[in-house]
């Protein structure tokens, strides 16, 4: 008991010391509001090319948009001059706020806005907003948040989780104190050796660069990020839609005139290749109905047998060959509804 | 449900606070076999019915050796085909079932989704294997089967150890589980250390460790040196991520009242092979020294053929370790791992390093340590590597350091690999003073609050949760 009574003195000193040292280091309020802070600044890149090009589509997606649909092929294809949006590693959080942030924004509208989506991702508010992908949700997000804040981090955010961060320094300040940690630990020896911080980011890129991961090894990757987008909780519609991005969307880009229109890409990510699970059919058949009441077409390719397998570089993005055909499909597809 | 999550917290301070209201060992016992099935359900309800499936099937057959011993080798076997048929169908499944989907296919029959995405069960491998030791002893009769399906089925589903162990005996764990239990003091003084410290050593070391070792083994090609400083930090991975999950599991063990085993003894100061897996998984080794090699050994002694010395004192550790090996996982890297520990054993015999040898002097002691240090990384290079194919590409074909760039990131592992390592070794120089001294409060004072820092940072899985 000795040992627990003389523990709980000096955790209780360090807990009122960092109190103290922690917001004054980083610059932070304490109580403060929980979840992350984002900059001011927002990056306007798409906003600038809608007013330059002045667009009929836009096409909103991630990786699997970049590597699946080439888009002077669907412009030729369906007639309307498309201007393709492709940021690797986004997810809903980030479309919705290019969709608030660059397109709503810009002082040309498109008639129609395409996020090329995959199965559950459109409704999981949480994927792909956590560490070094938040560096790539605060580009897009101004200071003020407040759908972003909590369907994507409050609502995630556990009761202890919440009252850590608003009141305890320590846990609030973490990232900043674990940068700064982390940043101590990666570049002492270096540093010693004549290579400064931005020579020893450059020798991590360079050498974790993709091209240089073993094939296997970032199939296996992929696949596991992409397991969380199956697990029961994700594939109840009806649960997460209203946690989701989908009903802002839809009322941003009706606000505007915008059509918004979906599409499901085929992917291998379910480890199921053409077999979808029962869950699955239930949710693509919720979000049919649903986006069919918004009045939002859903061109849906989940399972379209024309994608076959050698299709497919990884479990989730097609190959060069895999493009084209996916690209005429989509552009037939395309060609009824844009108008 | 992992010891580190919001959601364990919530289940275990509810079992806690019922179980110790509770009083009366039958309510105590009921709600922790209730606990046990919510917490091994929890991802996956399934799970849950098939050890109470197994567990059954188990305790039946243990019944039936006593009651009818005339059929005792008979319902052993059953028992061995059931336990390790079940085991081996969800451990290799994965390996058969694309070509098994395709076979499926060739006969326009389109195979249940169900089917092709069946996981392994996580912790089956422990359970399956103190359900085994239990048949085995009844069987031997060195052990008199429990009475109460409760007992028996709470031995097997106990929740801090059924995921990722200790395999603990029954000769342990039944009589805590047919004793009175009442509250002391002496319970939670003793298990919060092991509390704060299993969650220091996942939280903050292996978690952090991790990524860099996981990016280094997920090249094409890393560099041998690049290779060396990830073994180095995945060495230091795996026994920091285990060792916690132990830790925590003995500290919740030891606040329900239990006095669990103990499954490391500073396994990286070992001298021998031996040594290392006397100091290493201990649990996991004297199950396979009792019920793999032991048997083997005196089966080769008393074959009616007598065979030769070499044979029967290499063949016994040689099928050990390769079973070791077999139990860590699905594939070549994972056999080869224990084939490789027990040619080490084999080897240290024959040149009369065995048993409980020790060099006289520091110095050999210092270099018997070092070459042991040097062969337990390199085994787990081979362990984590993601196959042998790529392990022999970046040992013999290439360039141990490639250039600047290769050095700089070797240098950041290894110096990650050195810090994070740091907290162990003053944990081991603190051990020397009083165990309640102000440096040792100090320490898991500062532990805690690098606890509090770094957690919801990281992944939440436990490496051994694979196995």
């Amino acid at each position: 008991m000795k040992l627990f009574l003389r523990y709980g003195l000096i955790l209780l000193a360090l807990l009122v010391w960092t109190r103290y040292s922690l917001p004054a280091r980083y610059g932070l309020q304490f109580p403060r509001s929980p979840g992350p802070v984002f900059d001011s600044q927002v990056r306007a890149v798409y906003t600038k090319e809608l007013n330059q090009i002045k667009p009929d589509a836009i096409l909103l997606g991630d990786s699997t948009l970049q590597a699946g649909v080439d888009a002077p092929e669907l412009a030729r294809l369906t007639g309307k001059s498309v201007l393709s949006a492709p940021i690797p590693g986004s997810a809903s959080a980030l479309w919705y706020l290019v969709l608030k942030n660059n397109i709503v924004d810009a002082s040309f509208h498109p008639r129609y806005v395409i996020v090329i989506s995959r199965d559950s991702i459109l409704t999981a508010p949480g994927y792909r907003v956590q560490g070094s992908y938040f560096s790539l949700l605060d580009e897009y997000a101004a200071h003020n948040e407040p759908i972003l804040l909590q369907r994507s981090f409050l609502s995630l955010m556990n009761p202890l989780d919440r009252l850590a961060d608003q009141f305890v320094p320590l846990y609030g300040a973490r990232f900043q104190s674990r940068k700064e940690l982390d940043g101590l630990v990666r570049y002492a020896v270096p540093g010693w050796m004549g290579c400064d911080s931005t020579c020893t980011d450059t020798a991590m890129r360079e050498t974790f660069g993709a091209a240089d991961l073993e094939p296997g090894q970032l199939r296996d990757a992929v696949a596991a990020a992409e397991r969380s987008l199956y697990a029961p909780s994700q594939l109840d519609f009806p649960a997460q839609v209203n946690r989701s991005y989908l009903p802002e969307m839809i009322r941003l880009t009706k606000a505007h005139d915008i059509q918004l229109i979906v599409v499901r890409i085929k992917t291998r990510a379910s480890g199921m290749g053409d077999i979808e699970s029962q869950a699955l059919k239930n949710y693509i058949s919720n979000l049919s109905a649903y986006l069919r009441e918004n009045q939002v077409p859903f061109l849906d390719f989940g399972t379209d047998p024309r994608l076959k397998d050698e299709y497919f570089m990884d479990s989730i993005h097609l190959n060069e060959a895999g493009q084209k055909v996916f690209t005429q499909i989509l552009g037939e597809a395309l060609r009824q509804i844009l108008k | 449900m992992s010891f580190t999550s919001f959601e364990f917290l919530i289940f275990f301070l509810t079992v806690f606070a019922l179980y110790w209201l509770a009083r009366e060992r039958r309510w105590q016992n009921a709600l922790l076999l209730l606990a046990g099935y919510v917490f091994y359900g929890w991802v996956h309800p399934w799970y849950a019915f098939m050890l109470g499936a197994s567990t059954l099937a188990d305790y039946f057959i243990a019944h039936g050796m006593v009651a009818q011993p005339e059929r005792k080798r008979g319902l052993l076997w059953l028992s061995l085909l059931l336990n390790l048929g079940v085991l081996a169908f969800f451990k290799y499944y994965n390996f058969f079932s694309p070509a098994l989907v395709s076979a499926l296919d060739g006969l326009k029959l389109s195979a249940d989704p169900l089917l092709v995405n069946i996981l392994l069960p996580a912790g089956l491998s422990f359970y399956t294997l103190k359900k085994l030791g239990y048949v085995l002893d009844v069987s031997k009769g060195t052990l008199k089967p429990t009475h109460t399906l409760l007992d028996f089925s709470l031995y097997v589903s106990f929740f801090p150890q059924i995921v990722a162990g200790p395999i603990e005996r029954p000769q342990k764990l039944l009589p805590q589980l047919e004793a009175t239990r009442v509250w002391k003091w002496d319970n939670f003084t003793q298990a919060w250390p092991l509390v704060v410290m299993g969650l220091f050593k996942k939280v903050v070391i292996a978690d952090s460790i991790k990524i860099i070792v996981d990016q280094i083994f997920s090249l094409n090609q890393p560099s041998g040196f690049l290779l060396l400083s990830a073994s180095l930090g995945f060495t230091l991975q795996i026994l920091a991520d285990f060792s916690a999950y132990i830790d925590i599991a003995r500290g919740i063990a030891m606040l329900l009242g239990f006095d669990t085993s103990e499954n490391f003894n500073k396994p990286y100061l070992s001298i021998s092979p031996t040594d290392f897996w006397n100091r290493w998984h201990i649990t996991l080794s004297t199950w396979l020294r009792d019920y793999i090699f032991f048997p083997t050994r005196r089966a080769l002694m008393r074959a009616r053929v007598r065979l030769p010395d070499w044979l029967v004192q290499s063949l016994p550790p040689l099928l050990t370790m390769f079973i070791s090996g077999l139990w860590h996982g699905a594939g070549w890297t994972f056999v080869v791992w224990g084939l490789y520990y027990g040619v080490l054993i084999v080897a240290y015999h024959f040149i009369g390093l065995r048993g409980n040898w020790k060099p006289k002097s520091a110095w050999g002691i210092g270099l018997a340590w070092l070459v042991m240090f040097g062969f337990i990384v390199f085994g787990w290079a081979m362990f984590r590597a993601p196959s042998l194919a790529w392990l022999g590409q970046v040992m013999f074909h290439t360039p141990f350091i490639k250039g600047r760039d290769d050095l700089m990131v070797g240098l950041i592992a290894l110096s990650m690999t050195f810090f994070y390592t740091l907290p162990l070794l003053i944990k081991w120089g603190l051990d020397r003073f009083p165990k309640d001294s102000w440096l040792q409060a100090a320490y898991f004072a500062l532990a805690t609050a690098a606890i509090i820092m770094y957690i919801n940072s990281s992944s939440p899985d436990f490496i051994y949760f694979q196995f």
